[in-house]
């Protein structure tokens, strides 16, 4: 079938899972806020790529805060990039998810920041908002009441009525229908779409770009994924789909990068490949968790120290790499050539490289006692 | 370590001494055999030698046998004097400290003090009574070559550290010594290592466990991790708890949800089985009452045969009676025919003779032959009587028969009956217990039921008055907040004043910053100097004086003038001067009023109370949440006391009690066989036993009305039965003679009346015999007419009867009758799957249902309350976040481990150097060699450059070939080695910086080597104490040096005591 823009009756931009204010523990406190701020950056690139695509709506899918009651900084934040659009006729819907769920004490409840929010922007507030969009088209959207439920949202849509030709789309935040033991996570019927009578259902949760089921490209079901990763193990995160719906009612989705941050786990077994990662120039945006997994003689032992310096940055240089996870158990210091190395050393410290080379054989002190070479070597090469 | 002051008392042959040290050189001089050396071994003993040893006997003075007491008073430190007091002999031993010298306190008594001493010395001697420990005076290198008796010089040298019991003097002085043995790289790599050593660890080894410690800094990192983790493991736990108590009760709630519908389907029933059962009474009823019509009509068709048969007897008794009227009536009129014929004979008797005989003769056989006919018509009566007699014979055998096959049956039926009739009381009553017992069970759970509702009742004025107790909290609170709220600005007035403070700020601001004045006077001057609000100085301005401020300075000259500078546009400075103004008169009563003494306080005294309405908030959420929850409870109490007041009271269980009329004992046990669903079992037995019972009585009444219509039936006919019965054969045969002799009488008659004759008298004769005869037979007429009379009415009374008794009986209509009890039966069989139920019953049932009803209702509840809290905690987030925190636990370990691995690193290092040092020979042996060598060369001007001593500190170790080596001991004069073994002991005693005792040692020098050792002495006192007990003190200093006063004399940096005037000997 041949579509031309003119057949396009309705243009969404559709995002969900932003989980603004989420914590991250495991990389310290200061590349925890780097992180932090990086679900609040790329709200301005969402917004920006739906007025540039002129969308008609903009669907938020849920768990746009990570909690109900999230720190006053990232409610401003969003409130601070939502008031500089002045939109007119393009409607923002927000909708609470299971992170974010419309209990009473929720953000969404908060007259203060509901009074701040502009005009454009609806907080879907209850058990079921139905909404009429342009060129006869009709948005239904559930909210997440509670943090958990075993209610499917969508049974909330009614059914398209005998000679209801208008194009519906439906809003909903849950968890994926193939999940077995997450049953409480508001599970979505895979077939709800077609159930409700629906054109394109929106869902928001899981984090990577998919389709509901994978092989059903009719009526679309989508998870945008979350905008900017939030862990290692998702994949194609960093996405938001827009929506094309035509007059027959098809709908085309089309996935466009937002996110700008780009998390890696790269595994390192030679002194090569470290070299070639040092040299790389796009690791400034880069969550990476290096395993070093490498025998090395003392001098390119203190290479590696160098590069790593290099990626970690110090107090007083840049960090290569925009957040840097090691772990360097297996990172191991070659001692077949002890002997050519000490060899012109004070016997002190021949015999105490010595006495660490027996205590590196014990399993239990190897790594110390490896490491103790390594800087007795530093040491003594930088004296 | 140096000693400050020496006491003796009787101590060998001094009796008493007391001497003060100087830290420097101390020359203590006297003749031979003043007790010098007594008083080094007084030294050694105080410092050495426990008081209990054998050796102490030895310095108790020979002449009199008291405690030797030895003080010796040392410092280890500039501020730590130790004194220590042992009484030789004796278990006396005393080890004080002081920081001044001067108040001393008690450290340590007895056997404590020698291993305190040990430790303090740190020279190698084991503690006392420990394995290995000396029993005499201890020895060590370091004791030896500090505090060495003089006697055995090359001793220093020959047993070096190797034959030291305890490990610490040799790492003592291996550690003095290594600063000197040490390669630069060699101390730069543990210099360094040991800075790194030092951030993670104390210098007694221990991790260091400060706040900027990096260890601790990743240990509280995974810590507070770790603790979070906890935390949310345990919401998740909860959680999935909640999940799981979610999902058991929403399991529950389904169940009971189907109790309810059973219940109800059951109480449905119930309710049509009400309706059913009356019918069914009905229906019984009307079954017993068809019954009833039919066995009437059959009882009718019973009489209709009886007088059927009664009738059909009488009709016989009615012919026999006809024929017998009829043979007597024959008989008459045979008779009258004779009397006309004797009357004929006779009148022709009369009237001829022979005729008259012929006509007797005639008339006799006529006579004859009447008289055979009466016979004939009495034996065909008597046949007809005799033949009648055998039917009623027949039919009485008969009727015993039915008699005798009813009585029989009438037996097992009565049984039967007695049996039902048993049955059916048992069953009724097993029915009431089973109802009375119920109805206790049900009075029983009242009882529980009111007890609920009691102690729910309490828990609802409980979680009222808590209700209560918070809203009033929550008044006070809001009361609070009104009264604050009272003395502050409202929300206008507030951002007024915000704004007038942003107004100032921008108006000041506006102003511009700074302005410098300077002052340079002409001739110096008073200034009093204004810069901005703040600072009011004067000063005297000589030469320049410099004022900066933001806005304004003011400076004053004496009285003669007033110069004012002020920062910005005049115009901004009335705007800024008008708003501080305005600041004044509508901020600050404000404030006042508020009690605040700034905005910033104002706003947080408003961000106090919005806190506190919050919290007013919450507290009335609460309380509604209470009451709601009192409600809850107390709609519970209120059911629970409906339920239970629906049951049955005392009274009625024992009516019911009463009412069962059967021993309880058996019922009970039969009841317990029935268990829980006695009543569907108990119930059709009743049942079937009252329909038993009516079948029984049914057919006992059946069995003996037809019993009692057989005995009417038998005693009508015995009464009918003749007494005597004759032979019907007989009578036939009888009959058949007697008509045989009238066919012959009949042709003699004829044979007569051929013949003609007659007698006049005979036939009078005749005639009147005829004559009798028919009166007689007339008579005999009467008599039959009479009995078929009877016989007539009695049979027309019978039928009468039976005709009415068959109309009865037509009108009865059997047919329709039977077709109605069938009707009625099948009717009957439509109700047999009727629960037949009584009312009681019923209100049990629906009491019931509403149970179940109120169990759902409260599982729903329950469900609900579950659900809601899962609601609340969020299972897969719960989840979620653990995952995360696991994994950042994990993360935060392993940069921990790396510290440690860091830490430990550093640590290995400076252990290995250390190790590797102390190990290496050539460190002591070469430590001691610089000062000693230096000095050995000094000494003997060069000739040994290269005497080295090895690490044991043994002078085998010289350098050189087995011939160089016995060459050089050969060369070594006596002296030399004295002077040898002292430069190995004074650069020990440098070392170690600590006190070296000297005896005599110089006796074998010359004066070359004299004048040197002077100087080396001197070198070494610069550094350390030197105590020199000689007989010479003019080897060691002038002339001029000498007390010549006193005892002690200091000069030239060293102390000279002459031993003569402090020590007393005997």
């Amino acid at each position: 079938m041949k579509r031309t823009e003119d057949d396009i009756v309705l243009k969404l931009l559709h995002t969900a899972d932003w989980h603004l204010g989420r914590r991250f523990p495991r990389f310290g406190i200061e590349a925890g806020k780097t992180l932090s701020r990086a679900r609040r950056d790329v709200l301005e690139r969402i917004f920006l790529e739906a007025e540039r695509s002129q969308v008609d709506a903009v669907l938020c899918a849920g768990d746009l805060f990570d909690t109900p009651q999230p720190d006053e900084d990232f409610k401003s934040a969003l409130l601070q990039v939502l008031t500089r659009l002045k939109w007119k006729n393009r409607p923002v819907f927000l909708l609470p998810g299971n992170h974010d769920p419309l209990v009473a004490e929720s953000v969404w409840r908060e007259p203060s920041f509901r009074k701040a929010l502009p005009d454009f922007v609806h907080v879907v507030d209850q058990e079921l908002l139905e909404v009429a969009l342009p060129n006869d088209c009709v948005l239904f959207a559930v909210p997440c009441l509670s943090r958990a439920g075993q209610r499917d949202p969508t049974a909330l849509i009614p059914l398209r009525a005998d000679g209801d030709t208008r194009v519906r789309v439906g809003l909903v935040h849950g968890s994926t229908f193939d999940a077995g033991d997450w049953k409480t996570n508001f599970p979505i019927s895979k077939d709800a779409a077609l159930e409700r009578g629906l054109d394109y259902l929106a869902i928001g949760d899981t984090h990577g770009f998919r389709f509901v089921p994978p092989d059903r490209k009719v009526p679309p079901t989508i998870y945008p994924g979350t905008p900017e990763q939030t862990a290692f193990d998702e994949q194609d995160a960093g996405n938001v789909a827009l929506v094309f719906i035509n007059r027959s009612r098809q709908a085309m989705v089309q996935k466009r990068a937002v996110g700008q941050w780009k998390w890696e786990e790269l595994t390192v077994k030679s002194m090569e490949e470290l070299r070639l990662l040092a040299m790389r120039t796009d690791l400034a945006a880069r969550v990476l968790r290096l395993t070093l997994e490498l025998r090395v003689t003392a001098p390119e032992y203190q290479e590696v120290e160098t590069i790593l310096g290099k990626l970690q940055g110090s107090a007083s240089t840049h960090a290569r790499v925009g957040v840097l996870e090691l772990d360097r158990e297996r990172l191991r210091l070659d001692l077949t050539n002890l002997d050519a190395l000490s060899a012109g050393l004070p016997p002190v410290l021949q015999a105490a490289a010595k006495r660490l080379k027996v205590q590196s054989e014990d399993p239990a002190q190897r790594a110390a006692a490896e490491r103790a070479l390594f800087h007795l070597f530093s040491l003594a090469k930088a004296s | 370590m140096r000693f400050s002051k020496l006491q003796i008392e009787n101590f060998m042959a001094i009796v008493s001494a007391e001497l003060e040290l100087g830290p420097g050189l101390n020359v203590l001089y006297g003749p031979n055999d003043l007790g010098k050396s007594t008083l080094g071994v007084a030294l050694r003993a105080a410092l050495l030698l426990p008081t209990t040893s054998a050796t102490a006997s030895e310095y108790v003075p020979w002449q009199q046998p008291v405690s030797p007491v030895v003080t010796l008073t040392f410092l280890t430190d500039e501020a730590k004097h130790w004194r220590v007091v042992k009484r030789f002999t004796e278990n006396d031993a005393t080890l004080s400290f002081s920081k001044d010298g001067k108040e001393f306190s008690v450290d340590s008594h007895e056997r404590a003090v020698d291993e305190k001493l040990r430790k303090l010395l740190g020279w190698g001697i084991t503690s006392p009574g420990g394995r290995g420990g000396p029993r005499g005076m201890p020895e060590s290198f370091i004791a030896n070559a500090l505090l060495a008796a003089q006697t055995d010089v090359e001793g220093i040298l020959r047993d070096g550290l190797v034959k030291d019991p305890d490990t610490g003097g040799k790492l003592k002085l291996t550690e003095a010594l290594s600063a000197l043995a040490q390669d630069p790289l060699v101390r730069h790599v543990l210099d360094a290592a040991q800075k790194e050593h030092e951030q993670h660890f104390t210098v007694t080894g221990r991790r260091k466990s400060g706040l900027n410690a990096p260890l601790t800094q990743a240990s509280e990192a995974v810590k507070k991790l770790t603790d979070e983790l906890v935390s949310l493991q345990h919401t998740l736990s909860q959680s999935v708890a909640l999940e799981e108590d979610a999902k058991r009760l929403h399991d529950l709630w389904l169940d009971a949800q189907q109790k309810v519908e059973v219940a109800e389907q059951s109480l449905k029933r119930a309710q049509a089985g009400l309706k059913r059962s009356s019918e069914k009474q009905v229906a019984e009823q009307k079954l017993a009452a068809e019954q009833q019509a039919l066995a009437q009509v059959d009882v009718l068709a019973a009489r209709v045969q009886v007088l059927e048969a009664d009738i059909a007897a009488n009709a016989l008794e009615v012919k026999t009676q006809e024929a017998a009227l009829q043979s007597a009536q024959q008989a008459a009129k045979a008779a009258a025919l004779a009397v006309r014929e004797a009357e004929e004979v006779h009148r022709k008797a009369s009237s001829a003779d022979g005729e008259a005989e012929r006509a007797v003769a005639r008339a006799t056989l006529k006579e004859e032959l009447a008289k055979h006919s009466v016979s004939r018509a009495e034996l065909t009566s008597r046949l007809e009587k005799a033949k009648a007699a055998a039917r009623v014979a027949d039919e009485l055998k008969k009727l015993n028969d039915t008699r005798k096959k009813l009585n029989e049956q009438l037996g097992p039926a009565r049984t039967q009956l007695a049996e039902a009739t048993e049955e059916a009381a048992m069953a009724g009553a097993l029915m009431n217990y089973g109802q009375w017992r119920t109805a206790s069970e049900v009075a029983q759970s009242a009882e529980k039921w009111r007890s609920e509702a009691k102690t729910v009742r309490a828990d609802a004025l409980s979680k009222s008055t808590t209700a209560l107790k918070v809203q009033q909290n929550a008044k006070t609170l809001e009361d609070e907040i009104a009264a604050r709220r009272e003395t502050l600005p409202d929300d206008k007035a507030r951002g007024a004043l915000a704004k007038l403070r942003r107004d100032i700020d921008l108006a000041e601001a506006a102003l511009g910053g700074g302005v410098t004045v300077v002052v340079k006077p002409r001739s110096p001057l008073l200034l009093r100097s204004t810069a901005d609000e703040n600072s009011v100085e004067e000063k005297k301005v000589a030469k320049e004086l410099s004022i900066e401020a933001d806005r304004r300075v003011q400076l004053s000259i004496g009285d003669l003038v007033d110069i004012e500078v002020v920062t910005g546009a005049a115009e901004k400075r009335k705007d800024a001067e008008h708003l501080r103004k305005k600041w004044k008169t509508d901020a600050l009563p404000a404030f006042e009023r508020a009690g605040v003494r700034t905005l910033s306080e104002l706003d947080e005294v408003f961000t106090e109370l919005s806190e506190q309405l919050e919290r007013v908030k919450t507290l009335r959420a609460t309380a509604l949440q209470s009451e709601r929850e009192a409600e809850t409870l107390r709609d519970r109490a209120k059911m629970l006391d409906e339920k239970a007041a629906g049951t049955p009271s005392t009274e009625q269980l024992d009516e019911k009690r009463a009412a069962i009329g059967y021993p309880l004992e058996a019922l009970e046990k039969l009841f317990a066989g029935l268990g829980s669903q006695w009543e569907s079992q108990a119930r059709p037995l009743n049942e079937l036993k009252s329909a038993a019972l009516t079948q029984a009585s049914k057919l006992a009444a059946s069995l003996e009305g037809d019993l009692k219509l057989t005995d009417a039936r038998l005693a009508d006919l015995s009464e009918k039965a003749p007494g005597t019965v004759e032979d019907v054969t007989q009578l036939t045969q009888s009959l058949e003679t007697l008509e045989r002799s009238l066919e012959k009488g009949a042709e003699r008659l004829k044979q007569l009346e051929q013949e003609g004759t007659g007698a006049k008298k005979q036939t009078e004769a005749r005639l009147e015999q005829a004559q009798q005869q028919l009166a007689q037979l007339e008579t005999a007429v009467n008599v039959a007419s009479d009995a078929l009379n009877a016989a007539r009415a009695t049979q027309s009374a019978r039928q009468g009867e039976r005709d009415g008794t068959a109309a009865q009986l037509k009108a009865a209509h059997r047919e329709a009758v039977a077709a109605r009890v069938e009707a009625a039966k099948k009717q009957l069989a439509t109700f047999a799957d009727v629960e037949v139920l009584t009312a009681e019953q019923f209100t049990a049932r629906e009491r019931s249902v509403e149970l179940t009803r109120v169990t759902a209702e409260q599982a729903r509840h329950d469900f609900a309350n579950a659900e809601g809290a899962l609601s609340k905690v969020g299972g897969p987030q719960a989840r979620e976040q653990v995952r995360q925190l696991e994994e950042a636990v994990l993360v935060a370990k392993a940069r921990e481990q790396l510290i440690e691995v860091d830490a430990a690193a550093w640590r290995l290092l400076v252990e290995a150097v250390r190790e590797a040092e102390k190990e290496d020979s050539s460190s002591l042996g070469s430590a001691l060699a610089v000062p000693v060598t230096q000095r050995f060369a000094e000494l003997t001007k060069g000739r040994y450059p290269s005497v080295k001593f090895d690490a044991a500190l043994q002078l085998s170790g010289i350098e050189g070939t087995q011939s160089e080596k016995d060459e050089l001991l050969n060369v070594l004069s006596v002296g030399t080695r004295d002077h040898l073994a002292t430069l190995v002991r004074l650069a020990i005693a440098l070392q170690l910086q600590s006190t070296i005792v000297l005896d005599d040692h110089l006796v074998h020098s010359d004066v070359t080597r004299l004048a040197w050792f002077r100087e080396a002495l001197a070198n070494t006192a610069a550094k350390t104490q030197v105590v020199v007990l000689t007989c010479r003190p003019l080897d060691y200093v002038s002339e001029a040096a000498l007390p010549i006063a006193g005892a002690m004399k200091d000069a030239e940096g060293t102390r000279v005591i002459d031993l003569a005037k402090v020590i007393k000997r005997r």
